[in-house]
């Protein structure tokens, strides 16, 4: 009984196996390219798992929780407390990576900044925090709701206060848009939809299921960056922000064309960073060339460079 | 009472004394109220991103409305005046909290999801995830702590000693046209 079992299993996962690539191709390709759109999978699963599970006189658990893990899919609800708890997670992860910065005095000086551009957001309450992280790398980083990161490598290619306020600007845009969110949906793949198949059988509530497949997503966008469409969206926003608490907007397209000719790092190596500087430049001009501040004194000041 | 009677006779002086009491107890019920639309809300005393918090309310919540300020409004509860944010509020009490479907995630057109709940600290998702991984919480723990360490009157100073205004500033556009005769023309 148990053997037979075994190769019944076997069987049904490869024939799952088949319905959930050839589903995911299918609808692979969506007009905007934006990635694997699982809402009509449980169309295509139902026929096909019936008919294997029919054949196969399988057991029915199996090809149901197939099933219930395509339309458990469809309409998965993130709420705000899963997000922080995705957040959270890169948050430990990011501070495993990299040592955060010892300098408490220097820690405070971008929360400083990095809280008064949220000041001028849609969302200024709630959980935001800033740290600095001791490594050369270029970089900065955002988990869902508000967990944001810099790097020292970062703050030494910088001039002045704002340019440091358009690099955290533009991490504030990515969690004020849910860009971590999008990532997890843009991720799902075949080998994620097999887990969820088997995960269903353990726990049909699907109570864990956010957590478990969503937070390492969501850390692996966080750390190896967003889309081109995000970016720019980052950019457009954080332009607006800048403008918003008073900040002079050209940090930003200023701190990407230093960029240009550095080497490594997630900024150096967004695609068209050229078509980024061009795109900030045009906002400001279309925005009327607003004046803000650019703080060079504060910012050497506190940022000591080594 | 009895001045009353004399100016209005029997029943009208009566329906006299009801109107007074009702109208001084309707202008109490016309206080706006507004119930906490997050899990957990901090009622503040400015309307700032770092303020001192004035008292910590739960979802549903109900809050006197004292006054709108811009996005702000000023609220009353539990006999302490302070702020909270429009979009944490909301003019009736609700459900749970609400989400947003995964499926309906898009670049640039998120649905918005509920503001989120004040945090304290990590929470047992987190802890759970660098247990397995074999990580370290010391690093996470320590974000919430500076975090913590910002005053509000430390936030102030630096505005001020910034010149920076603390609210937002709507883009004045240029005096001349000349700054966007000179932008370069981009395809969109």
């Amino acid at each position: 009984m148990k053997t037979k079992r075994k190769s019944i299993w076997g069987m049904t996962a490869v024939a799952l196996g088949f319905v959930v690539s050839f589903g995911t191709t299918h609808l692979a390709c969506s007009k905007d390219g934006s990635g694997p759109d699982f809402s009509g999978l449980s169309k295509i699963a139902q026929p096909i798992t019936s008919a294997v599970g029919g054949a196969a006189g399988v057991d029915s658990r199996i090809t149901d929780s197939a099933l219930a893990a395509a339309k458990y899919l469809d309409g998965v609800s993130i709420g705000p407390a899963d997000e922080d708890g995705m957040g959270q997670a890169v948050s430990v992860s990011i501070t495993n990576t990299y040592p955060l910065t010892k300098d408490v005095a220097l820690n405070k000086y971008v929360s400083l900044v990095g809280l008064t551009i949220v000041n001028a957001s849609d969302r200024p309450v709630g959980n935001w925090q800033f740290g600095v992280l001791e490594t050369n790398e270029v970089n900065a980083f955002a988990g869902p709701n508000g967990y944001i990161f810099v790097t020292r490598g970062a703050l030494v290619k910088m001039d002045n206060e704002a340019q440091l306020a358009g690099v955290l600007a533009h991490e504030v845009t990515h969690v004020l848009h849910h860009h971590g969110l999008e990532g997890v949906r843009k991720d799902v793949s075949v080998d994620l939809a097999k887990d969820l198949a088997d995960i269903h059988l353990k726990d049909p509530s699907g109570t864990g299921l956010v957590r478990s497949l969503g937070t390492p997503t969501v850390v692996k966008v966080a750390k190896s960056g967003y889309d081109q469409g995000q970016e720019l969206d980052a950019d457009a926003t954080a332009i607006e922000l800048l403008v918003a608490a008073g900040y002079d907007p050209n940090g930003l397209p200023q701190f990407l064309a230093k960029l240009e000719s550095a080497g490594g790092g997630a900024f150096s190596t967004h695609p068209g960073k050229s078509d980024r500087i061009a795109k900030a430049r045009s906002q400001i001009a279309r925005l009327g060339n607003p004046k803000g501040k650019t703080l060079a004194d504060r910012y050497q000041k506190n940022v000591k460079l080594k | 009472m009895s001045r009353l009677n004399k100016l209005l006779p029997g029943r009208a002086s009566q329906l006299a004394a009801l109107f007074a009491v009702g109208g001084a107890l309707g202008a109490t019920a016309m206080l706006a109220v507004k119930y906490v639309a997050v899990d957990k809300l901090d009622v503040v005393d400015r309307k700032r991103t770092v303020a001192r918090v004035v008292a910590t309310v739960d979802r549903n919540a109900p809050l006197t409305v004292v006054a709108t300020e811009g996005d702000w409004i000023k609220v009353e509860v539990n006999g302490k005046q302070g702020y909270v944010f429009g979009q944490t509020v909301s003019d009736q009490p609700g459900g749970k909290s609400q989400g947003v479907a995964l499926s309906k995630v898009k670049s640039g057109k998120v649905q918005e999801l509920e503001q989120a709940a004040a945090v304290r600290g990590l929470g047992a998702g987190a802890k759970q995830y660098a247990s397995a991984g074999g990580l370290s919480t010391t690093g996470a723990e320590e974000m919430f702590r500076r975090r913590d360490g910002i005053t509000a009157a430390e936030f102030e100073s630096f505005l001020a000693a910034g010149g920076l205004p603390g609210g937002r500033v709507a883009a004045e556009p240029a005096t001349t046209n000349d700054a966007l005769a000179a932008a370069p023309k981009q395809a969109e």
